[in-house]
């Protein structure tokens, strides 16, 4: 399997996957379901990641994140009736609901005052909910640490 | 927002409306479960930030060349 095919199927099995279960897969899941060796599965993760596609854990080069999807918890829950996911950022929680073009809850807490906003989306437009979002990093420099943007 | 991030310690970045942050995460994520997707261009990308408002330095993805540069 030519690396270009096998990385676009490697990509789209993570994204079904998280859509499917609300969690990452482990490079033996992925090997199992896609027919490669674990050796080829890690090596075409390791592309993913090195072309901005995905974004490996630094120290287990498991997977941390499949953009709008975290695959660890986060400050921003997402919740729809199908299932819940972690987001990695309020860009990227809005941006489940609209992958999914499905209504959604973002469960999430006011950086000033803590409280809870009360946002909701209808999967094509936002249906509840104010305030205003910041951004810390200047695009050109949120992959220099896009754990922190 | 300012105090907020004195407060903090952290710099302050951009500050964008929820209705725009919701504008920018339909038109960046839209066809990202598609089988087809692949990764923007800095051109592409620009043009999305560009289509929803955000035209802020902050948002440029590439350095302004230089004068010495261009």
């Amino acid at each position: 399997m030519e690396s270009l095919e096998l990385d676009s199927r490697v990509r789209l099995s993570v994204y079904q996957h998280f859509v499917r279960r609300g969690l990452a897969l482990a490079v033996s899941d992925i090997s199992e379901e896609l027919g490669a060796s674990p050796a080829a599965i890690a090596a075409s993760l390791e592309r993913l990641a090195a072309a901005h596609v995905l974004v490996l854990d630094p120290a287990t080069r498991g997977l941390w994140m499949a953009m709008p999807f975290s695959a660890v918890p986060t400050a921003f829950r997402v919740r729809t009736s199908a299932g819940e996911w972690w987001a990695n950022c309020a860009w990227d929680a809005l941006g489940i609901s609209a992958m999914l073009q499905a209504p959604a809850e973002i469960i999430t807490s006011c950086a000033d005052c803590g409280d809870p906003p009360a946002i909701r989306t209808t999967g094509h437009a936002l249906w509840a909910g104010s305030g205003v979002v910041h951004f810390a990093v200047p695009a050109a420099s949120w992959w220099d640490d896009i754990g922190f943007t | 927002m300012s105090r907020w991030c004195v407060e903090r310690g952290r710099a302050v970045g951009a500050v964008i409306l929820l209705s725009t942050a919701w504008a920018l995460a339909q038109a960046w994520y839209w066809d990202r479960l598609e089988p087809s997707w692949r990764r923007r261009t800095t051109a592409e990308a620009q043009a999305v930030f560009t289509a929803v408002g955000l035209t802020d330095p902050f948002w440029r993805l590439t350095a302004p060349a230089s004068p010495s540069e261009s």
